[in-house]
């Protein structure tokens, strides 16, 4: 009786703790300061994309670390500034139903993310004038990261070498 | 891992980590120190090699290869009646296996694992008594399991869970006729099993995505074929095991991550010759709590340490009272992080 009391205590610690780990680990990325970046819809960033190139950053409500970035990088000035002054930047929810303007037909966003084949958030997708995706970035890149990914992109550098080639030449 | 969790895992620690001052060279030489290790140990109703229970979650994407190298170390110096554990015991026994395990996807959702083992097995008997301890050692290459794996429900960016199931079989490469200075030895010192046994497999997982927690069920059951020994007129038929796997896996800090689970396993009694063995088969209850260390895009490092909750043997056993293990993963395809050419569907 007194081995199975015991038992049931180690038990209930350790179903305790399986189902508060996950808490234990606080989600620091905050609802974010945009500030910095002027996000724009798809379809005005289409229309103007003879200008500028077009960077689309898709993420998900639940995904921790595109709030991370919206917080730690976007707000970074010389991110911000390269963005807005080289690119039209679109913010997609890669799960709403909202049409977009894709190659002259209404899609939503759920249905171009999938399209395109996204494995991971965030993801963001370069687009050239034609609407043609230049290539897409994976994960969480800090400031500095993304400043050398940004000139990459809008130097043409994509052209000629890859990103590693890029950065170390 | 799974593949989109892992991606969004490796994407959380991207640019967070410090810690590269572990090389693979480090680890290696752990993984060396590891073989080569002073085995102790051996088993007896409580399953020397870690088959069933070391296998990984999911199933890698096609074309993928996952290689992984476990060292698994199984103290069994515990005596147990039932669920009473006696103080009168007068020996005791430990388990070393080497574990390679081979993951392959054959298709988006079909998928082949090999798990291959070399075992050492050793028991110290006489332990308080007047003529001294003895020790025994036997070891050699182990048995196999070879399963292929499904999946019903594949899981995506937009679906948090799956659902995978399996189905195969373990193969006799091991001894199971060991003799010492000419004795035949028990069943539960040798290396293999001798017997072709088939085994049920499934997984169930669920992402709380807005945490990057992955909470899971795995579950197997193993059905035991008879085998003859020495000869052939020592029948031996392992009882047919149950392993219940409950458990949480997510991000620790930086490019580290934690695992917790909960084992239950439950074991028929053996039968020899028809008749049922005294003293084997079981229940046992477990906890274990792992971390996980990214070592680069293609190498993680896992450690993990196992302790008895509960255990309820049939008769008089000895029974476990820890286990250590230490692995390496090696993923052919890189983590599908950073900057790719075109769309992400053709990278």
């Amino acid at each position: 009786m007194k081995s199975l009391m015991i038992f049931c205590k180690q038990v209930v610690i350790i179903i305790f703790l399986i189902l508060a780990l996950p808490f234990v680990y606080e989600v620091k990325a905050q609802p974010t300061d945009e500030n910095g970046v002027n996000w724009i819809s798809y379809a005005d960033a289409i229309k103007q994309a003879e200008e500028k190139k077009v960077m689309v950053f898709l993420e998900a409500e639940w995904c921790v670390v595109c709030k991370r970035m919206h917080k730690e990088v976007f707000t970074d000035n010389e991110v911000s500034s390269l963005i807005n002054r080289d690119f039209f930047a679109v913010k997609m929810d890669i799960e709403s139903q909202d049409r977009i303007p894709v190659n002259g037909n209404m899609v939503s966003k759920m249905e171009y993310s999938k399209s395109i084949g996204i494995y991971g958030t965030p993801t963001i997708l370069f687009l050239d004038r034609n609407e043609d995706i230049i290539g897409n970035f994976v994960g969480y890149s800090d400031s500095g990261e993304m400043v050398t990914l940004l000139t990459y992109i809008v130097s043409d550098a994509y052209l000629t070498e890859s990103l590693e080639e890029y950065t170390n030449p | 891992m799974i593949g989109v969790n892992m991606i969004k895992l490796s994407s959380f620690f991207r640019g967070t980590l410090c810690v590269r001052g572990l090389s693979i060279t480090s680890f290696l030489v752990l993984i060396v120190l590891a073989a080569v290790f002073p085995l102790k140990a051996q088993t007896c109703s409580c399953a020397g090699a870690p088959l069933i229970s070391s296998q990984s979650l999911g199933i890698p994407e096609k074309g993928n290869l996952v290689l992984g190298l476990t060292g698994n170390y199984n103290n069994i110096d515990k005596l147990y009646s039932g669920a009473e554990e006696l103080n009168n015991r007068t020996s005791e026994r430990s388990t070393f296996t080497s574990l390679l395990e081979i993951n392959y996807g054959l298709t988006e959702r079909l998928s082949f694992t090999g798990a291959f083992t070399y075992v050492t097995k050793e028991r110290v008997t006489g332990l308080q008594t007047q003529s001294g301890a003895q020790t025994l050692q036997t070891s050699g290459i182990g048995d196999a399991v070879l399963l292929l794996k499904y999946s019903l429900i594949k899981q995506t960016l937009w679906k948090p869970y799956q659902f995978v199931i399996g189905g195969g079989g373990k193969a006799p490469l091991g001894s199971n006729s060991l003799r010492s200075q000419g004795l035949s030895l028990n069943a539960d010192m040798q290396p293999g099993t001798g017997s072709w046994d088939g085994i049920g497999w499934m997984l169930f997982s669920y992402t709380l995505r807005s945490k990057n927690i992955h909470f899971f069920t795995m579950n197997s059951y193993k059905i035991n074929g008879s085998a003859e020994r020495f000869g052939s007129n020592d029948n031996y038929r392992f009882g047919d095991e149950l392993n219940v796997i409950a458990g949480s896996q997510g991000p620790a800090f930086n490019k580290f991550s934690y695992g917790l689970k909960l084992k239950y396993r439950s074991s028929k009694q053996d039968l020899r010759n028809g008749s049922f063995m005294p003293s084997t088969g079981g229940k046992w209850l477990n906890a274990e709590l792992g971390v996980t260390f990214q070592l680069s895009d293609r190498f993680s490092l896992q450690a993990a340490g196992e302790i008895p909750l509960y255990r309820d043997v049939v008769g008089t056993q000895p029974t476990t009272s820890y286990i250590v293990n230490t692995s390496l993963f090696f993923s052919l395809k890189k983590l599908k992080s950073g900057f790719n050419f075109g769309k992400p569907i053709n990278n």
